[in-house]
């Protein structure tokens, strides 16, 4: 139930437009044209407001002299090559501290000391550390998608082994079958979900990291375009990391989406 | 690890740290290829009785709080607002909702060449990047709290004939209220971050940021060190302390 407007308006014919999903358009569209107006009439300054048009003229033109591409994948390999490294050792770790309490109680402690550290303060100290090349990026990337990944693993297997121990007992299952017909299902979705949000994480930590101290990539681009005032790259860099973020999610989730479908077929 | 962790159990967790430490200074002292990255344990100890006593940390790490509760009061309470008129009007939902959750897409920090280029490398660009960095889950978690209200209360207001104004106040609101403050507890935690973050980008006048900065292009590693200690600490007290908080008040919920 919802409030409606303290309008004079007749219900039926109102509700029914603003529930139309063509409706959802009317912002988006409206901002654009007064962007465009607001260029147009001049009372801007260039230098502060560019048209959009000349913005997706200058987002073909980085596109055919092949300088989007080569920032994009800069960037784009350190965000695999990062999400790869942290995933795996994610998994492995978040795997010991479910199973294993022992573990839990060595590492546990150092484990959540390390992630208390915002990805993004590290990246000085990765600079003295590794130089600034391609090491100290995909090592921030992997930080975010390690603990992110470790803790939902983690967490997921050790609420699995509690639940439904009992029933891999009764059954007299063997500690692999255990594993493939119990945890695995189990943990799928937190897992999954653990690591879309690693991802999330790791691309905003990458992109700020690109802006800071980088000679590649999408954010080193838009910092670059920053210093030579030219808005229209920056836009253009904006819209990118906007919808790379978004397919990002977007691409995890219909995989989420797509696995736990098939595990629910077969069971 | 929970209050009931037996003491030796306790000791054995501070293992791991104390070898890693103990490896930190053997490559300190005997490595010379990382020799400006691995300080050793006196050096930053030196270090940070050198920013105490000048108090150069304070400063700056007062300045950065100072950022921080600014940026944090703007963006709750846009946030507030927004999320208020989103849950309370369907037309205001669908016109700003579509460009809100796309706006969202964009990483926080690459909104920043925009802002520099329009604030320059200034102070309201800082607070400008913090109070955004809020604004979406005070928002989000508002709206969602708001919209929310169980319908057995709205009956109940509904019997008593609340007039719109009294329904928002005394029914909707407290229900939204754990919502709420789960939103103000994330956005304390986007808004330490992206303060450091703004600091790191926008690196003029005081702050833990650029402190850092500077530090790491004068190759001063354990001034770097100092540095991440304090923000982990504080971000992980801020978390702690907001939590104690949000305990206390939302007692009467339970």
């Amino acid at each position: 139930m919802s409030l409606s407007l303290p309008l004079p308006v007749r219900a039926l014919p109102w509700r029914r437009l603003i529930n139309h999903p063509g409706f959802l358009l009317v912002a988006p569209a409206l901002l654009l044209a007064a962007w465009q107006t607001a260029c147009n009439s001049g009372a801007v300054s260039p230098q502060l407001l560019v048209p959009p048009v000349q913005v997706w003229r200058t987002a073909l033109a980085l596109i055919s002299s092949g300088e989007l591409w080569q920032n994009l994948s800069a960037s784009l390999y350190r965000l695999f090559t990062g999400f790869v490294a942290g995933t795996v050792g994610g998994l492995v770790f978040g795997a010991l501290l479910g199973t294993k309490p022992r573990f839990v109680v060595w590492f546990g402690p150092t484990f959540n000391l390390l992630r208390q550290v915002p990805g993004i303060a590290l990246v000085p100290a990765l600079i003295l550390l590794f130089g600034v090349g391609e090491t100290f990026k995909i090592v921030v990337v992997g930080k975010a998608v390690f603990f992110s990944v470790a803790l939902a693993t983690g967490e997921s297997i050790r609420a699995v082994s509690g639940r439904w121990s009992e029933v891999g007992e009764l059954y007299r299952l063997s500690h692999w079958q255990r594993l493939r017909y119990i945890t695995l299902p189990a943990s799928l979705a937190p897992v999954l979900t653990g690591m879309r949000i690693g991802l999330n994480r790791a691309w905003m930590v990458l992109v700020a990291t690109e802006l800071i101290a980088s000679e590649s990539g999408l954010g080193q681009m838009m910092e670059m375009a920053r210093q030579m005032f030219q808005m229209d790259v920056v836009m253009v860099g904006i819209v990118l990391t906007g919808v790379i973020g978004f397919a990002l999610d977007r691409g995890l989730r219909v995989i989420q989406r797509a696995l736990l479908r098939r595990q629910g077929a077969n069971a | 690890m929970s209050a009931s962790t037996p003491w030796p159990d306790r000791l054995r967790g501070l293992v791991i740290p104390a070898v890693l430490l103990t490896l930190w200074q053997w490559a300190a002292h005997h490595s010379t290829v990382y020799a400006y990255a691995f300080v050793p344990l006196e050096q930053i100890w030196q270090g940070l009785l050198q920013s105490v006593t000048d108090g150069g940390l304070f400063i700056n790490l007062g300045a950065s709080l100072a950022r921080t509760s600014a940026g944090l009061l703007i963006g709750s309470v846009a946030g507030l607002a927004l999320g208020g008129i989103l849950a309370l009007s369907p037309l205001a939902d669908k016109l700003a909702g579509t460009l809100f959750h796309a706006l969202r897409q964009v990483p926080l920090l690459a909104w920043a060449p925009l802002i520099g280029l329009w604030f320059g490398n200034s102070e309201p660009a800082r607070l400008l990047v913090i109070s955004l960095a809020e604004l979406y889950p005070v928002t989000l978690n508002t709206f969602e709290g708001l919209h929310q209200t169980e319908q057995r209360h709205l009956e109940l207001a509904g019997l008593y004939q609340l007039n719109l104004w009294q329904q928002f106040w005394r029914v909707r609101l407290p229900g939204a209220l754990p919502q709420v403050f789960t939103g103000l507890m994330h956005a304390l935690t986007f808004a330490w971050i992206s303060a450091v973050g703004a600091e790191m980008l926008f690196s003029a006048g005081p702050g833990i940021g650029s402190m850092m900065l500077t530090a790491e292009t004068n190759q001063r590693m354990e001034i770097v060190l100092i540095c991440v200690i304090t923000i982990s600490i504080m971000g992980a007290l801020m978390n702690l302390g907001l939590a104690a908080l949000a305990r206390r008040s939302l007692r009467w919920h339970q």
